[in-house]
């Protein structure tokens, strides 16, 4: 056993470092590879094999992409998707201090059907046909809300099923101690509880600002204005118009991935936290 | 865990201490908890009925009326369900998805759950940069992820067709065959979905009582049978959960199909959920999309009964 054990431990480590490549590669790789051809010249990205530095570089392509129509989607789901995520935080974590905290009647049908929306709101792409027709009959189409009311019960469920994990938390004797202090039940939810779920906070934000600004399918069909139509479909548009211009295709998708990756090495942490802490659960 | 149970006895009058004599301070006080309560979760619960819980049942009544661009005209009885749901082609449709379901699932599985296993024993910072990578995909667009996806390993001047061309002499484009075309959606949707299953799963292994591990290795378990004995067991509802929640989002899924291959090459990777898109918003044939959307529905009212069954299961421990 012990002659074994640090052959054993080289081939365990070598293995490890494979699998970590290989991950980083297949995971990694098609964005750097979107971001090398987003400034290559148009002939270096006709070139074979394929180039992954020493190519003629321009910055163009993002100059066609940014002086389209595309700035304006990229405006619109900015703004689309703070606002959801700003409610969503709010309404998510209310929510989830009256189910963790408070008696009130019919609290166990809200908790079920919380529970219930998560998968519901996962496969919710099947929902735009009935949601399309009663949304038209209610002169809900085509509004500055549509999309945003729709992103915010989308990522409602799991955001405030992620916030209701930091709550759970909280010791309920600072709860006890507050009220001792004069603080209603209100105050606790203010000053006690939520300052200290700032980290399922951060996670549930950043899931509802994901969800918001990567939705596709309702994006699609719900508004007709140009000015109301998100980023992604914006993407898919430039898809269908510029087929194989591979210079600006990528130069799109970068851009409409831009904002999700920095919040992503910023926050990843919170968000990692967040869904393992949230998610299983329910 | 123990606090989940509450709220399914919390709205019972046995919470409240009968009343005797004038009324106390302590009642007056659950009077405003209980008004408190109410308001907090009044906006959530009307966003939810307004737009994942009224749709879902309309569903169902939208497919029985006889619906003209998206205008009620008439009701048709089972016409729509008639024409576009016990149709012959139904069949054909469904082994597609069912194909695309089983592919991603088995596929995002069997990958998930090694490198979640693998992620449990590295060292905290090691496994949080791990986690980030891992998760990565997960967090772009369907649309995006697609486009980059299709550029870096399907397009002929991509680096999967260079390595393909070093390795064999030749390289071919999968999206223009049948089955080329189903297996790069299935690889589109398993590297998209991968590291949100190894997540959840990873979740449910930190779960696990180290301490029934430690029982077992005294007791001369190896590792085999401290993975076949306790681990597998002990996960059952984490993996359950985990698969419901895969074959959910797989099968409503639209955006791949629609945005890699439109349904194509000759209908190869047309889908229920991109049918019953494409034939509301394509064909512009409400009723029968809406008869679709029905049938597919049921299936999604189970899968979502038994999740929250599950979960409530989990809430007992």
């Amino acid at each position: 056993m012990n002659t074994t054990k640090p052959a054993r431990q080289i081939t365990s480590r070598s293995l490890m470092a494979v699998a970590v490549v290989l991950i980083a590669v297949v995971n990694l790789l098609p964005i750097v590879w979107g971001l090398l051809t987003s400034f290559k010249t148009e002939q270096a990205i006709l070139v074979s094999p394929p180039q992954f530095w020493g190519f003629p570089s321009t910055a163009s392509h993002y100059g066609t992409v940014l002086g389209g129509s595309f700035s304006r989607g990229l405006l619109t789901s900015l703004i689309y998707a703070s606002v959801v995520t700003a409610f969503g935080i709010f309404v998510g974590s209310i929510t989830a201090f009256a189910l963790d905290r408070l008696r009130f009647p019919g609290k166990g049908v809200v908790f079920y059907t919380i529970v219930a929306c998560v998968p519901l709101s996962i496969g919710a792409s099947i929902l735009a046909v009935p949601n399309y027709m009663y949304f038209s009959a209610l002169h809900m189409l085509d509004k500055w809300y549509t999309l945003p009311l729709i992103y915010l019960a989308l990522n409602l469920p799991l955001a405030t099923w992620v916030i209701k994990g930091s709550v759970e938390a909280v010791p309920k004797e600072l709860d006890q101690s507050g009220k001792i202090d004069g603080l209603t039940n209100t105050g606790v939810l203010f000053r006690i509880v939520l300052p200290l779920c700032r980290p399922g906070m951060f996670a549930a934000g950043m899931l509802i600002f994901i969800g918001a600004w990567n939705e596709f399918i309702f994006g699609t069909v719900l508004v007709r204005s140009a000015a109301l139509k998100p980023i992604q479909v914006s993407v898919y548009q430039y898809i269908s118009s510029f087929g194989r211009a591979w210079g600006p295709l990528t130069a799109a998708a970068i851009l409409a991935v831009l904002p999700i990756l920095v919040l992503l090495f910023i926050l990843g942490r919170h968000l990692v936290a967040g869904l393992m802490r949230g998610s299983v659960k329910g | 865990m123990s606090t989940h149970l509450r709220p399914v006895r919390g709205g019972t009058a046995a919470a409240v201490p009968p009343r005797t004599g004038p009324r106390s301070s302590i009642d007056v006080m659950h009077a405003h908890e209980r008004r408190l309560g109410l308001l907090l979760v009044a906006p959530a619960a009307v966003l939810l009925l307004l737009v994942l819980l009224l749709p879902t049942l309309f569903a169902f009544g939208y497919s029985l009326l006889d619906i003209t661009y998206a205008k009620i005209v008439g009701f048709a009885g089972l016409d729509n369900w008639e024409h576009a749901v016990f149709v012959r082609s139904t069949w054909t449709l469904l082994g597609r998805t069912a194909v695309f379901v089983v592919g991603t699932v088995v596929l995002t599985i069997g990958l998930a759950f090694p490198i979640a296993m693998w992620l449990d024993k590295l060292t905290r910072r090691r496994a949080l940069a791990m986690q980030i990578i891992v998760i990565l995909p997960w967090v772009l667009s369907t649309v995006v992820a697609a486009l980059l996806f299709r550029w870096t390993w399907l397009e002929t001047l991509g680096i999967g067709a260079w390595i393909q061309q070093s390795l064999t002499g030749s390289s071919s484009s999968p999206l223009l065959t049948r089955t080329g075309a189903m297996a790069s959606l299935i690889l589109i949707y398993t590297w998209r979905t991968l590291g949100f299953a190894v997540l959840l799963i990873l979740a449910g292994l930190k779960g696990l009582d180290a301490e029934l591990y430690e029982a077992a290795k005294v007791d001369g378990a190896n590792a085999l049978e401290r993975f076949r004995y306790i681990t597998i067991p002990m996960l059952r509802t984490t993996m359950t959960i985990v698969v419901i929640v895969l074959v959910v989002s797989s099968f409503n899924n639209a955006e791949v199909p629609y945005v890699v291959t439109g349904g194509g090459p000759g209908g190869a990777t047309t889908t229920i959920a991109l049918k019953i898109y494409t034939t509301a918003f394509t064909d512009l044939n409400f009723g029968s999309a809406a008869a679709l959307a029905a049938a597919a529905m049921v299936l999604n009212v189970a899968l979502v009964v038994a999740y929250t069954r599950l979960s409530g299961l989990k809430v007992d421990e």
